[in-house]
């Protein structure tokens, strides 16, 4: 196919819309969120992919790419999409991602560089140990199929019932930790086969679990961040991962079921099989709403399950409680996820089922979608970088209502993994950057390799992009000290 | 029969081709891809296991992609990674069957030293043909 950049047009030096006659059957234009140099490095599969995306029916304004946008399946990896919840509107698997509910979570402390450098090494060894990673990691925790049910329908909750965590956690994540329109009555008995033993998992890939510190000079917003408790020298540690075997299978099996239903029944035609949808207002459509809740649910647990793990090693190295050392859960985002939602368009308000795959919520002030002790301030956003760079805090941007309150995720890849593979090797790596401060800990030298910062875009054009855009403004940079890789 | 891993057709996970002169052999070829993804000494796989399955699909390639998907589960519910297939495709009326035998053991991994964890094979970019008499494919697998 060829791709004719010079008809994108420039609304911004960050905005870029791909009009309807980019490629047939677009019902909506394309918007891409990148400044030249993000947009030059974009592979050309991101234009293919989002005007497909905005082909779909009950597409709402446009289809949106991210800053950090590459190519998934179906969607890109950083698209967002909004459909009419009861008109004609769509839900996809391959809107949402496989990884259901992959996403970030930040949990801060007391603890200051000085506390924790000269026990890095013990620190992410511990935390290695205790947070299973890699190829086939199996977690701590055994569970009979009821219990993983019951876990699938209650999410964190379940797991702040078993002990693990607390109230205070629940309060600090989206949805308050439950999906409550989750039903396991609709989700396969290979999904629950897959999870069942890696509940408490990091995964591999990109997802990692990394100690991290906020320089006194990369504080943006002040304020806030004094408000929601960080300051200059302090150690955080944030998490990547999402609801494992179990989200994946519930994508594949709805994928496999719509790709069947949706032409015959729906008469419903997409450029590419990993679009395959349903009408949401349909019996399928619901039904997978419904597993992909569980999904949610899968993940919310996931991330509890680590973050207690995280209180016991800090504990454990530092030789105090969890709440001496001032560990709690600043926030913890979704960025694979379809959200039942209140819009504009066109003056009326509509429900719309915003599809955010490798973007994450970043809501103004006041919207009922935040947890109420960050309502008044705007949504937190956690954009994670490469293990090699730094990651961002941000908050809920002025123009967000354009992406329907979307943004970025992460970095997003520029370099496939075996090329990254083949031009970078794990073990000198380690040493790199054991040299520039940076403790690692990987299940694999090769997966090492696959993730090394160069794979990815550059995190300060990501997020500088878009913070000019408005989706979300900055408030601080955390700088890596120590990181655990599947 | 054999495989070889594609640059820069998946940004964020792995792509291979596979080849064989049998579909028996292609399907063969894209489970020994599948095993080398996940880890480095994938000759270093023992024969300790054996586990029997029969899969169906409408086309030849959702077949191999539920074959491939099917070898995840045993990695996510048993840990069990494989080295050895007997496989057996055939079509009966629209329908396309395989039967395999796969032979393997528990991830080891000091021994087999893992590389990346495969959450799954996927239908993007997904290909299976026959060309000049030998069969072809491509498989993208998210990691």
């Amino acid at each position: 196919m060829e791709f004719k950049r010079p008809d994108f047009v420039e609304v911004s030096d960050v905005t870029w819309d791909i009009p309807i006659t980019f490629k047939s059957g677009m019902r909506v234009p394309a918007r891409v969120y990148a400044d030249s140099k993000l947009l030059a490095r974009m592979d050309d599969h991101v234009f293919d992919q989002i005007a497909n995306v905005a082909s779909l029916p009950g597409i709402q304004k446009y289809a949106f790419a991210m800053p950090d946008a590459h190519s998934g399946y179906g969607f890109p990896i950083g698209g967002v999409a909004a459909f009419d919840a009861h008109e004609d509107g769509v839900i996809s698997p391959g809107g949402i991602g496989f990884d259901i509910n992959c996403g970030v979570r930040l949990v801060v402390t007391d603890l200051t560089l000085n506390d924790v450098k000269p026990k890095i090494k013990d620190l992410v060894d511990g935390l290695f140990r205790a947070v299973p990673a890699g190829v086939g990691s199996v977690g701590r925790l055994r569970l009979s199929r009821e219990e993983f049910s019951d876990m699938s329908i209650n999410g964190a909750e379940w797991a702040v019932k078993k002990g693990y965590g607390c109230k205070d956690d629940l309060e600090a994540t989206e949805l308050n930790g439950v999906a409550d329109w989750a039903d396991d009555s609709k989700i396969s008995s290979v999904a629950i086969s897959r999870g069942i033993k890696q509940m408490g998992t990091l995964g591999s890939g990109n997802h990692y679990l990394e100690v991290q510190y906020i320089k006194p000079s990369d504080i943006n917003d002040n304020a806030l961040a004094k408000k929601w408790g960080l300051f200059p020298g302090q150690v955080v540690v944030m998490f990547h991962c999402g609801s494992r075997g179990a989200g994946h299978q519930i994508a594949s099996d709805y994928i496999g079921l719509f790709s069947k239903t949706m032409g015959p029944k729906y008469g419903i035609e997409v450029a590419d099989r990993e679009l395959a949808c349903a009408p949401f207002d349909s019996k399928e459509g619901q039904d997978y709403y419904k597993a992909m809740g569980c999904g949610v649910n899968i993940s919310f647990a996931n991330r509890q399950l680590i973050l207690n793990e995280i209180r016991e090693v800090f504990s454990e190295v530092f030789k105090k409680s969890p709440e001496k050392l001032g560990i709690r859960q600043l926030f913890d985002v979704a960025h694979n996820r379809a959200s039942l939602e209140m819009h504009d368009i066109d003056g009326k308000k509509k429900e719309l089922l915003v599809h955010r795959k490798g973007s994450t919520g970043s809501y103004p002030p006041g919207r009922k979608e935040i947890p109420k002790r960050f309502r008044k301030d705007g949504s937190p956003v956690l954009i994670g970088g490469s293990m090699e760079t730094s990651s961002y805090l941000l908050v809920g941007g002025p123009k967000a209502d354009e992406t329907f309150d979307s943004t970025t995720h992460g970095s997003g890849r520029t370099m496939s993994r075996t090329h990254a593979k083949g031009l970078f090797n794990g073990q000198e790596l380690f040493k790199k950057m054991l040299e520039r401060g940076i403790y690692v800990k990987s299940a694999s030298w090769a997966g090492l390799a696959e993730e090394s910062g160069e794979s990815y875009k550059s995190i300060e054009d990501v997020v500088n992009a878009t913070d000019i855009a408005g989706l979300s403004k900055k408030v601080c940079r955390f700088t890596p000290l120590g990181n655990v890789k599947g | 029969m054999g495989h070889r891993f594609i640059e820069d057709i998946a940004i964020a996970d792995v792509a291979f081709e596979v080849y064989g002169k049998t579909v028996d052999e292609l399907f063969i070829s894209a489970a020994l891809a599948l095993l080398d993804t996940m880890v480095k000494n994938s000759e270093k796989v023992r024969g300790r296991v054996a586990v029997k399955f029969l899969l169906e699909a409408d086309d030849l390639d959702d077949l191999l992609i539920r074959f491939l998907n099917h070898l995840v589960l045993y990695k996510d519910s048993k840990s069990l990674i494989f080295g050895r297939f007997e496989v057996g495709v055939k079509q009966t009326g629209e329908r396309w069957i395989v039967k395999c035998v796969a032979h393997g053991e528990k991830l080891d991994e000091k021994r087999h030293e893992p590389r990346v964890d495969v959450k799954s094979a996927t239908l993007h970019m997904l290909e299976v043909k026959k060309t000049n008499g030998e069969w072809c494919g491509r498989v993208v697998l998210d990691v």
